[in-house]
């Protein structure tokens, strides 16, 4: 034991949000490590499929949107099957990350108030486990690859950095609006509403070669655009094709949301945890 | 020898009074309407409480409901920041209220083992050694690998206390959780808090069972409305509390 007293639960300053999440991670990450573990043992308990659910679940859906496509707009690409499965995968680890840590505080408030250990511990793991399930049902698309003929490259270096880019854009803005959800519950409602119209506005169902070039850079405002085309192309085989300035912007907007989220998050936890 | 532990200095906290709305069309029509206009009320938990816990010393706190005793030790254990003063500690410490917050159901015993050992901030590693003597204490060796849902709540409280306790914080924060389990289970825990504070660890208690409090306890605090009204010999303190209360 060390002989000076400290002070704890010190205010610091608006900036050192990020320093001190990072620090926090460090110093639990069996912590969070044992809450993923928790969160996977538990979403397939009891079925008998167990982890093949989360393979089983984006190809059923993809199968829907697949005979919606032909149903709309004629006989499509062969390769579009490929592709609305890894758009279902990326937004599924979208609105998961996203939705879950924007509850990160109000769904874990009995803990909350039992227990101190970093907050942003319960947004890091909801991220964290989604990714865990988006990656393995990405895994599906290796016997897709092989079906399709497709031979993979360096373009495949795309899909780390379009899933960290996800990761930081769902905890920036999740962690930046976890505390006023704690206030104002229509947070969580409004943003459950988001991310399913926010489906129909990403290349999911679509590909951005499908959007008429006066569209684009509407279409482009939306930062998820990018990291999905990122993913996709990348097992696919293929080079990103978009224009450097909009992943430029994508990228810019991931992480600034991210730090500011890390911020806005250490700024108003406590404040936020009273309302609980 | 007894140095101090634990500082709180005029510590003072309130909270946003907020009213029970329940999702009605009235309540939320009448929330649109008020938006904005409203003035926030406050409910004063703490104000500015001024405490010194020593190294060694068995704290006992006892008040009425909601006189402000489990908010003082979330307050130190760092769960609430105050609104004003500061509280300034050293060591480890963990506050064990509600047994089996964070524990999950549908886990095993030893799953919770490892799940509860982590949120009081212990490694898988720590939690693999101390298993064995927290099962030994806890008395489930047969049932440690079954889901948690087939336990009891006596049967989870004692797995609570037996983890929590087994970790040897620095300082332990015992909020209202001594009289879990049957008569041999919490002449165990008696036992087990005497060791912790022998081993020179410092124990705060919030307790209303006052026999308790008198066997255990070096010192005890009266609060009331967030101040303390009396501190000192725990007879002197019990009997002042209840000429008070009667």
């Amino acid at each position: 034991m060390d002989s000076k007293l400290k002070e704890i639960n010190k205010s610091k300053s608006f900036w050192s949000g990020p320093l001190t999440i990072w620090e926090n991670i460090g110093e639990h990450y069996y912590l969070i490590a044992n809450f993923i573990q928790r969160d996977l043992r538990l979403k397939y308990r009891n079925s008998i499929l167990g982890y093949f659910w989360s393979l089983l679940e984006p190809l059923m859906l993809s199968g829907v949107y697949f005979v919606l496509f032909v149903i709309i707009r004629g006989s499509p690409e062969p390769n579009y099957p490929l592709w609305v499965i890894i758009g279902v995968i990326c937004w599924g680890h979208f609105s998961q990350s996203l939705n879950g840590s924007i509850t990160s505080l109000t769904d874990n408030s009995g803990l909350i108030k039992q227990v101190y250990f970093p907050r942003e511990i319960f947004a890091i793991t909801k991220v964290g486990s989604s990714l865990v399930i988006a990656s393995l049902g990405l895994l599906v698309s290796i016997p897709l690859m092989y079906v399709l003929n497709i031979q993979p490259n360096e373009n495949l270096l795309m899909v780390p950095l379009g899933l960290i880019m996800i990761c930081m854009l769902s905890l920036g803005v999740g962690l930046l609006l976890a505390c006023l959800n704690a206030v104002n519950r229509d947070i969580e409602h409004f943003f459950r509403f988001v991310t399913r119209a926010g489906f129909f506005l990403s290349p999911i169902m679509w590909t951005i070669e499908m959007v008429p070039a006066s569209l684009e850079k509407y279409i482009m405002a939306n930062p998820m655009v990018v990291p999905i085309t990122m993913i996709r192309n990348g097992i696919d085989g293929r080079s990103l094709g978009i224009d450097d300035i909009f992943v430029a912007y994508s990228s810019l907007f991931c992480i600034i949301s991210f730090l500011f989220g890390c911020m806005v998050f250490k700024h108003y936890e406590s404040r936020a945890v009273k309302k609980l | 020898m007894s140095e101090t532990v634990i500082e709180v200095e005029e510590v003072s906290l309130q909270f946003p009074k907020t009213r029970v709305t329940l999702g009605t069309v009235e309540s939320s029509l009448m929330k649109l309407v008020k938006f904005g206009k409203t003035q926030e009320d406050f409910f004063v938990a703490l104000n500015g409480i001024n405490l010194k816990i020593n190294e060694g010393e068995i704290l006992g706190i006892i008040g009425r409901n909601g006189s402000g005793k489990s908010t003082l030790l979330r307050t130190i254990s760092g769960i609430y920041r105050p609104d004003k003063g500061c509280i300034r500690s050293k060591g480890q410490i963990t506050l064990l209220a509600g047994l089996g917050i964070g524990f999950n159901v549908n886990l095993s015993g030893r799953e919770n083992v490892y799940l509860y050992g982590s949120i009081l901030g212990n490694s898988n590693k720590v939690m693999t050694e101390l298993m064995d003597s927290i099962i030994n204490f806890s008395g489930l060796n047969g049932f440690i690998d079954q889901p948690l849902r087939t336990y009891s709540a006596g049967m989870r409280a004692r797995l609570g206390f037996s983890i929590a306790s087994a970790v040897k914080p620095d300082i332990l924060l015992i909020d209202e959780v001594l009289s879990v389990g049957d008569q041999e289970f919490r002449k165990k825990s008696m036992d087990r808090i005497l060791e912790i504070v022998k081993g020179s660890k410092t124990v705060v208690i919030v307790s209303h069972n006052f026999t308790i409090m008198e066997q255990l306890c070096t010192r005890l605090v009266m609060i009331d409305q967030g101040k303390i009204i009396s501190n000192g010999n725990p007879a002197d303190v019990i009997a002042e509390y209840s000429r008070k209360v009667n």
